[in-house]
């Protein structure tokens, strides 16, 4: 069977493949094990990162889930010296011994691991928050999960063999996810619909009602007080379930009126899965702080618990082996000791330790790109796209550009992150040049405008300030007048310099419904665009904002609207890489809500972009079945499309699923192009004509007589 | 998950119903969360401990320097160049510990040797020769700030937190103060370094030129070079190094320890709260790298202060160092907005615009004059002075 068989496509499906899909991850990650162990031989950088993406697709899982055992390692040298290696976390209170200082020790070894930006992508953690009034515990995001996780101490101890804390870790699911919401409890269902929901996340810590309902499982967290083994422990129910007996009936319901009809469950939440997208986020990071891979796991499976309650309130539980409480135990350090702590083993364990080698009979794919000597940066290389982000600004003179720039790189700068600005105008915009200066790298284009007369400058440009400068991102400057489509042509040329992002164009509000009117290149600069940021919104009123908009959806009814004033509007918004996108793999990701929510994500590894030139006109029937048929990894195709029955050329969009067509206003005396965004983008079979047009490029037969034979072709001569 | 519509209700419309307060109350005497043993658990009560550690009368800060560096792009370059965000500081190969290897090759040996002969004594030598041998030295400016205190009994003090970072650019700030001729009168009495970080603590020789003597205060998040730098600076005063969070200091005056790991292999922080009679808590940071949120909440946890208010907040107020989880949540400035500061002087790593957002959003930040080469008059810029209390 196909390992696709098993990819998760929404939560409702998990009921179904749950249960098998936990099976496959526990054989695979049991195979996991058993090649980390085996001595191999180094391999490339490339059958590294078939490897990983391998391996999570297989798990279809991140690849976070199972990098704590991909870990190399080396066989012969193996440090188990954990109080060296935490010496660079370690508060001080771990010396006494008692457990207190456990909290703090575990949120140092992630804010630690999290500065290296490529574990912090690849463990998945994407954003945090200490709770206010509660020092011991956080907030946290995770990549490819649109809640909030919460992890809170729940007490702490230490004896002679070790110290040990115990946290409690919550899930708290977004409000928009309704079929994860309606999973949970009436109760937490109410709660996340909330207008003050978010607020009472961030401090769940320190109320009751945000605690239990949202309970996802728990997290020991021990290590030995002679530091010799590090255990790190996760239990949960692989399923929350509460039934009621007699039903819950609605308030003004008649008789039958049952919300929960009797006998059915009120809460039904697949706890274990979530639970563990933090543990294996937070092994991660002890994996990358220790330096090692854990040398001892094991999963085993508890009698769990159902619920049940009846009208009068009575509650009863019983144990049940169809949903068990898993217990999850992964160690650290010295194999005996780690033996030791983490107690006897059961018949029916899953259990894996260091040393243990393994079965012939398994296929070598799977552990052959796991080299024994690669230090752990070299195995997140391949596996991480390197490239800067590349943001393409466009927007009217005197729209705001500078401003947003300047905010944008704050931004970034309070968090470490380097952007380098290429700008095609100096000068000419009034670049506030005291603020920015310090902040960014300029970099001048000659001749003027980037957009206009290109012809390899741009790259020439990049080029120039990659030898000099390795930024996270790049923002491209558009001159006020410059056309983006133009542009857009261009940056296919640019993708081993750069990861194209997005087009983002600033619309001055109070002045756009008189530039769109008046301007073809500003109607092309929306028409092009992936994020329209209203600004000024200030000025203008309510009325003419929403004039605007509309105005605005009318030229690029996929685009991303938000409105803003004095360009102040955070890119976590806006961009990949930062905390609001919601996010990784997944339909839900190239299918953004019309004016709120995240465009489409660039960022997750293997993410590239295609050019198809068109030099001849398409048949419209034909272009619009092909792209129907185009793959869903397929994620966006934006392009200038000429077709057979039109005279003027069209702007094409298409995103999430969608086509739009709208008429090219502007002069455009070029050939047609498509650029496709998708993800392994070179692998993906492009449909009909799509194909066609792709893979005729280059051949001498369709050289400059290609139009006038395919307008023969189809009748018109 | 079974379909749950009945009678056109929904569950997913009882929800949302419900939780707008349409069907409220309804299941809430079901008790429908308190059905597990683990309900029964609680976290933790946080329950603050207020320790009095005094009141003084006021506190009088003046700005020696907030600008640690002139040009973010050449320091952050140089830090990604050389591998990242856990290069260890030392090995970056900046003044005054470069040793003309280039990027990452750097050490604090290697640099030192250098220069041990020259400090403290003759700083414009050895930066001079640093200059030929690190990456960038223009660049470096540095951090320090001058604390006067006075007791209710009239009694001042004064004290220095952290040292600057370039020699010469924190010696010429040391003299545009004042702070050298304090320091040989020995009118300073103690030097408090933040945090081991090259804008606040590699211009120590510059103290040291003029009082070697100084008792020095750090935390025990030091690393080896660090210690030995204070010892070739020609350091002879007493070394305290802080372990315990909360260290009362003098009647009113408590040096806050947070074990935080910061980047390029720094760990540790310690900043300072004062209670300021009739007015409340003042803190004063370096980088405040632990985060505002965490630096007040431990403050109000274990500090008692007068009108159990804060009052006043300098330095760089730096982010936590992570994100937060939601873009649309201005942490910073909502942070900085729930504690109720009544007197903000923020600079250095608090960021241009975001010190703007704290006077839009009507905080009452105290505006500098935007002198020697401090760039905005919303931070409380070089030689600018901020002072609270009577």
């Amino acid at each position: 069977m196909p390992p696709e068989a098993f990819r998760l496509k929404s939560t409702a499906e998990l009921d179904s493949v749950h249960r098998q899909l936990m099976h496959l991850q526990r054989t695979l990650r049991f195979l996991v094990l058993h090649a980390n162990a085996k001595a191999l031989q180094p391999t490339s950088d490339e059958n590294r990162c078939a490897f990983a993406t391998q391996l999570s697709r297989w798990l279809t899982l991140p690849p976070e889930a199972c990098f704590y055992f991909s870990h190399p390692k080396k066989q012969d040298t193996v440090n188990h010296d954990i109080h060296t290696k935490l010496c660079h976390v370690s508060p001080s209170e771990l010396s006494d011994g008692s457990g207190s200082g456990l909290p703090r020790l575990l949120i140092n070894i992630i804010t630690r691991a999290c500065y290296d930006k490529g574990l912090k992508k690849l463990a998945g953690w994407r954003g945090m928050a200490p709770t206010p009034g509660d020092p011991e515990s956080w907030t946290f995001k995770l990549k490819g999960h649109r809640g909030i996780f919460g992890v809170g101490c729940e007490g702490k101890r230490g004896d002679n063999e070790k110290q040990t804390a115990r946290f409690l870790i919550c899930h708290f699911p977004d409000t928009e996810d309704e079929e994860l919401v309606e999973l949970m409890s009436l109760h937490a269902a109410t709660t996340a619909n909330r207008p003050d929901y978010l607020e009472k996340v961030r401090d769940f810590a320190c109320r009751e009602e945000m605690r239990e309902p949202f309970l996802m499982g728990h997290l020991n967290f021990s290590l030995g007080q002679d530091a010799s083994h590090l255990l790190l422990c996760l239990e949960s129910p692989l399923k929350k379930r509460v039934v009621a007996l007699d039903g819950v009936r609605l308030p003004q319901g008649t008789e039958e009126d049952y919300l929960v009809p009797p006998g059915e469950c009120e809460e039904d939440f697949p706890a274990f899965s979530l639970a563990s997208v933090l543990f294996n986020a937070i092994c991660a990071a002890v994996t990358y702080t220790l330096k090692t891979p854990p040398c001892f796991y094991r999963h085993a499976e508890l009698p769990g618990q159902v619920v049940a309650y009846n009208a009068q309130g009575e509650i009863t539980t019983q144990e049940t082996d169809e949903w068990p409480l898993i217990r999850q135990t992964v160690g650290y350090g010295d194999l005996s000791s780690v033996l030791k702590a983490s107690g006897p083993n059961l018949a029916g364990d899953t259990i894996w330790q260091e040393g243990e080698t393994l079965p012939d009979t398994l296929p070598p794919v799977i552990w052959q790109a796991v080299t024994p000597d690669t230090a752990l940066a070299s195995l997140s290389t391949p596996l991480l796209d390197k490239r800067p982000q590349l943001i393409v600004l466009t927007g009217f003179l005197g729209s705001g550009k500078t401003t947003f720039i300047n905010n944008f790189v704050e931004y970034h700068t309070s968090r470490n992150n380097f952007v380098a600005v290429v700008q095609n105008e100096i000068g000419e915009t009034g670049l506030d040049g005291k603020l920015l200066e310090g902040n960014c790298n300029v970099v001048e284009i000659d001749e003027g405008c980037v957009c206009c007369t290109l012809a390899g400058q741009l790259s020439t440009g990049i080029t120039e300030l990659l030898g000099q400068f390795t930024p996270e991102s790049i923002i491209l400057e558009t001159t006020g007048l410059a056309n983006t489509f133009n542009l857009l042509d261009e940056i296919d040329e640019l993708k081993e310099l750069v990861r194209f992002d997005s087009v983002t164009t600033i619309v001055d509000c109070a002045n756009a419904l008189t530039t769109l009117e008046t301007f073809d290149v500003a109607r092309d600069q929306v028409r092009a665009a992936d994020i329209v940021i209203l600004n000024k919104t200030d000025l203008t009123g309510p009325e003419q904002t929403g004039a605007v908009e509309a105005k605005v959806r009318r030229l690029n009814a996929k685009t991303l609207i938000l409105g803003t004033t004095h360009g102040n509007i955070s890119p976590g918004l806006l961009y990949d890489d930062a905390v609001g996108c919601n996010d990784a793999a997944g339909p839900d990701a190239s299918n953004p809500a019309p004016t709120h929510g995240h465009h489409v994500c660039h960022g997750e590894e293997g993410i590239g972009t295609l050019k198809i030139p068109l030099d001849h006109p398409l048949e419209r029937k034909a272009f619009l079945t092909a792209i129907k048929e185009l793959p869903p990894d397929i994620l966006r195709v934006k392009g200038i499309v000429r077709f057979t029955d039109a005279e003027a050329v069209e702007v094409c969009q298409y995103v999430g699923g969608r086509i739009d067509l709208s008429r090219h206003t502007g002069p455009y005396d070029k050939e047609g192009f498509l650029i496709v965004i998708g993800r392994d983008i070179h692998n993906q079979p492009l449909p009909g004509v799509l194909y066609d047009a792709y893979h005729s490029t280059g051949r001498p037969v369709d050289g400059p007589h290609r139009p006038l034979f395919h307008r023969c072709a189809c009748g018109h001569h | 998950m079974t379909e749950k519509k009945h009678e056109g209700v929904s569950r997913r419309d009882f929800v949302k119903g419900a939780a707008t307060g349409v069907c409220a109350g309804t299941f809430a005497t079901m008790g429908l969360y308190s059905y597990s043993s683990s309900a029964k658990k609680r976290l933790a009560k946080i329950t603050r401990s207020m320790k009095d550690f005094g009141v003084l009368k006021n506190v009088k800060i003046t700005n020696i320097s907030e600008t640690s560096w002139f040009n973010n792009a050449d320091l952050i370059g140089d830090i990604h160049e050389a591998g990242g965000l856990l290069v260890n500081q030392y090995s970056l190969n900046w003044p005054p510990f470069g040793n003309g290897k280039g990027s990452a090759q750097g050490s604090y040996e290697s640099g030192i040797a250098s220069i041990k002969d020259l400090i403290p004594k003759d700083l414009d030598k050895a930066w001079g020769l640093q200059e030929k041998l690190s990456l960038h030295p223009e660049n470096a400016g540095g951090y320090a700030c001058l604390i006067e205190v006075e007791e209710l009994n009239g009694k001042t003090h004064k004290y220095l937190l952290d040292t600057g970072w370039s020699y010469t650019w924190t010696d010429a700030a040391f003299k545009r103060e004042g702070i050298d001729k304090m320091l040989e009168n020995h009118e300073i009495e103690a030097l408090f370094i933040s945090h081991e970080h090259w804008d606040h603590f590699w211009g120590f020789p510059v103290t040291m030129k003029y009082d070697p003597t100084i008792p020095v205060f750090i935390q025990d998040g030091f690393y080896p070079e660090g210690l030995q730098y204070i010892k070739d600076s020609g350091h002879t005063g007493p070394l305290t190094s802080y372990k315990k969070a909360v260290n009362p200091f003098i009647p009113g005056m408590a040096v806050l320890k947070f074990d935080v790991p910061i980047i390029n292999r720094v760990f540790g922080e310690i900043s300072l709260a004062f209670n300021v009679k009739d007015k409340g808590l003042v803190l004063v940071s370096g980088c405040c790298h632990q985060g505002i949120l965490k630096f007040a909440d431990l403050a109000r946890t274990e500090l008692k202060y007068e009108n159990d208010r804060f009052y006043g907040i300098y330095g760089g107020l730096h982010i936590s160092p992570f994100e937060d989880w939601d873009p649309k949540y201005d942490d910073l400035v909502i942070s900085l907005g729930k504690w109720g500061f009544e007197k903000i002087g923020c600079n250095h790593c608090t960021g241009h615009l975001t010190a703007k957002k704290f006077v839009e959003a009507g905080y009452p930040v105290i505006r500098g004059t935007a002198r020697f080469r401090s760039s905005s008059p919303d931070y409380l810029g070089n030689g600018d002075k901020i002072s609270f209390g009577a």
